[in-house]
Parts: structure tokens; sequence; C-alpha cells
């Protein structure tokens, strides 16, 4: 009997030793709604001239790399948020989800996601709505409007219903103090990755609403800035986090400039 | 083809079930040596197996069944698991008590799911994924203590086991990040009691 004590005392100092299958999706409290919560954190801080936000992604697998980000970004004095571009997970695993959500909170910064396809493997989508939230949302900060958008076409086999367009739409004209628009997402829309029947429709809804000046994307794993389709609208695609680099948004009211950083 | 099974199915069931019966001759290969019940270890919350002991007693080869109910595992899951553990020395307390200080052994574990794929669906170019959402390999070091019932009771032994244990995907992950990742972040802990059939 005396060797069944030991184990008794090992259960209780350790139930989180025990794991009941890879996708399992068992969260702490501090471990969920985090876009809410994040969102209440960036707009609890008065607004200034300059808004100034880091755009980085695909950090699946890449841990190691996501720490020196994070050590990277804390030089900063004066960054609102970071933007993590989607890509958080390598497997659509929760473990991935809470090694990376942990690296993160290491930052001095509040950071908001947009998800990934990566994110929407296994039960990566159920994960991804625990612990962040809703797949497609939206807030406001200072003169701007940000709208975070799933672009993971692929991986909802092109059935037209993603990126959700009408809900873009929607976003586009619930904007009565004509803020400036930030469309951020994962796929960009000139990739293959992105319904090709909904490129051109993206396109159109961006550059016909005059508010909208940036398009800001992940997914490449090297950086890209172009006025695709030459229509006023810019297209920022940030690097992988595996390639130690990042990009430096700063928003005056009415100007966007974009900083590359490589750490 | 399908008669030819249907007998052979028949002529199997009929000698197992006459083997269970008779005490006396020499039991059939088919029935299992023993039933396993596991908790945790990337099974299954529960899991309930069966299977052999061969190679000179020192290989076991196990099928369970493992179930992750949703109120605990956030999302219910059926999985099914093969296993093999690998014990090679004994050392025998007493009568009762025989100690099996080490185990090792691989594992395939498949889970059943529509958001679980084994083969990349068609929309995507071929090795966009490279591995199966639904199998995740694995493999564990453990051991146990055997409590002797006695070899000619209905069940011979109990055996009360633990394993340590990882898979593919998260392993990956801990030998490509070794300044972030500890082995603790990687292996978890399986308990589980084993009862060896007459």
């Amino acid at each position: 009997m005396k060797n069944i004590a030991p184990s008794v005392v090992l259960i209780l100092i350790c139930s989180a030793c025990f794991e009941y299958n890879p996708n399992q999706i068992i969260l702490d409290d501090d471990e969920k709604n985090l876009t809410a919560k994040n969102i209440a954190q960036i707009q609890k801080k008065p607004v200034s001239n300059i808004i100034r936000f880091a755009l980085m992604g695909d950090t699946q697998r890449f841990y190691d790399e996501t720490k020196a980000f994070v050590k990277s970004i804390n030089q900063y004095d004066s960054i609102d948020f970071v933007v993590h571009a989607g890509d958080i997970s390598d497997f659509g695993l929760v473990k991935e989800f809470q090694w990376i959500h942990e690296l993160m909170s290491e930052a001095k910064f509040p950071y908001l996601t947009v998800v990934g396809n990566h994110d929407l493997l296994a039960n990566g989508r159920k994960v991804y709505n625990e612990i962040y939230g809703k797949l497609d949302y939206s807030f406001e900060y200072g003169n701007y409007k940000f709208i975070m958008l799933n672009t993971n076409s692929r991986e909802y086999e092109f059935d037209g219903t993603v990126p959700d367009l009408m809900w873009l739409q929607n976003q586009l004209e619930d904007n009565p103090d004509n803020k400036k628009v930030i469309v951020i997402s994962h796929i960009p829309p000139f990739d293959g990755d992105f319904d090709p029947d909904l490129e051109e429709a993206y396109a159109t809804m961006l550059s016909n609403d005059p508010n909208v000046i940036l398009s800001l994307h992940g997914h490449r794993h090297s950086f890209a800035d172009d006025e695709y389709y030459d229509d006023g609208v810019r297209y920022f695609v940030t690097t992988t986090t595996q390639k130690a680099g990042y990009a430096i948004v700063t928003l005056t009211t009415n100007e966007a400039h974009i900083e590359t950083v490589n750490y | 083809m399908k008669k030819l099974t249907f007998i052979f199915l028949l002529i199997t069931c009929t000698f197992v079930a006459t083997a269970q019966d008779s005490s006396t001759t020499r039991k059939s290969w088919l029935i299992p040596d023993h039933v396993k019940t596991q908790f945790a270890g990337n099974i299954g919350f529960l899991s309930v197996g069966t299977g052999y002991l061969h190679g000179k007693e020192k290989l076991e080869t196990d099928l369970y069944v493992g179930f992750l109910p949703k109120s605990i595992g956030g999302d219910h899951i059926v999985s099914i698991s093969t296993k093999m553990t690998y014990s090679p020395w004994k050392i025998a307390l007493n009568e009762e008590y025989t100690v099996i200080p080490f185990s090792i052994g691989p594992y395939l574990s498949y889970s059943f799911g529509s958001q679980f794929d084994t083969l990349l669906p068609n929309e995507y170019p071929k090795g966009y994924y490279w591995w199966a959402t639904s199998l995740r390999f694995g493999a564990f070091v453990g051991g146990r203590i055997q409590m002797n019932i006695g070899e000619q009771q209905r069940i011979k032994s109990f055996d009360f086991y633990y394993e340590l244990g990882t898979y593919d995907l998260e392993f990956l992950s801990y030998i490509q990040n070794p300044k972030t990742l500890k082995v603790s972040d990687i292996f978890s802990l399986a308990l589980g009691v084993k009862l060896r059939l007459d």
C-alpha cells in the first residue's frame, strides 16, 4: 500500500500533468475571450495624435523566434498594440495557442489577432473562438476603424462564404464618423489561398470606400508593399516571425507610415 | 468471398465460445490475455483496452477505445489507439508483489470527428499540410507494480501503471525550440490498471 501514497500526492499536485487528447480544449479563465479583453485594454488608453502598432505574424511552431520578437518589441516605449496577422499555431492545437499566448503576454503591449489558415485545422476553429473570440470583428481607436477579417478561403473549400464580404460591406457602411479604415486579414486577396471568385469584389469594395487606406496581411512569409490594384488602396504583407521581422505602422490623423524592422 | 468470411467468423466464434466454457483445456490464443483501463495519456479521458502478452512475456500489444466528454475536455472526442509496451525486467518483491520498473513503447491514436482528416482533402495542393490531423503517433516510458492474486484465479493479477508520454507534433515543437520549451511542456502523465485474465 505504501506505493499508492506517492501517486495520490502526485495526482493532487499535478492535475495539469494530465492530457486527454491533443485536441482537447481546456483553458484557464485568463486564456479566454482575449480579443474583447485586449480591445478594452487598448481603448482604455487615451488616444494621442499618433497611433502606432506592430504588425507581426506566422508564429507557427517558432517559439524561440517569438520570444526574440517580444524582446525586440519591448524596446519600444510608445506602441499602442501589436497585431498578430494569423497562423498563431501550426497544427491548430490548444497547446500551441497557449504557448504563443504565454510568450505574447510578456510584451508590454496588448495584442490582437486575425485567424490564419493553420489556426483553423483540427479543433483550431473552436480553440480560436474560445481563446480569442469571433473570426470577424472590428474596433475603433482614435480616428481609425480596424476591421479584422477571416480570409482563409481554402479552409472552407472556396465555398464563397469566406471572406464574408457581406459582413465587410456592413462594417464599411457602419462608419458614421468617417473614420479611416484599416482592414487586416491573414491571406491577401492576390494569394492563391484567397477565394479567386471573391478577389475582385474584395478589392473593389475597399477602393470604393474613400475611408479605406490600408489592407494588411501575413501568410506569405516575406514582406510585400504595393498598391496592388492601382486603386488607391495600399496592400502590405508582413513577414514571418521565423525570419525575425515585423512592421511598425504609424498613423497620423489621415496618413499611414509603415516601417519594416529586422532584429 | 463474403460467405467464406462469414464461415470463418462463425468457426472462430464457436471456437472462442468453447474455449471459454472449458477451463480444463488450454485457452484459445484469440482470447485476450488482459484488459486495461487508462486515465489520460492523450488517448482519452478514460480508455478501455485489451490485448495480448507475447515476445517472451515482455511485449504487450493493446487496442484501446478512449472517451473524452465535452464537460471535461471542451469537446466530445472518441478515439481508438493501438499501443505496444516493452517491459524488459521484472523484480519479484515477494509472493504478492512484483515491480516492473521500466516500460517503453509507441502508440498510434486515431480521433474520430469531421474536423479531423487522415488524407489531405481535395481542395489542397499536394503536400500543403504534411501531417494527418486525425492520427497522432506517440511514445512513452513508464513503470508498474503488479499485485498477484494467483494463477488459478479468474483474475490473475492487478497491475497499476504510470506512463509519461509525448506525441509527434509536440515533440517536434520541442526539439525546434530548445530556448523556450521545456521537457515538462511536452510530457504528460497517464495512470492505468491492468487485469491479467485467466
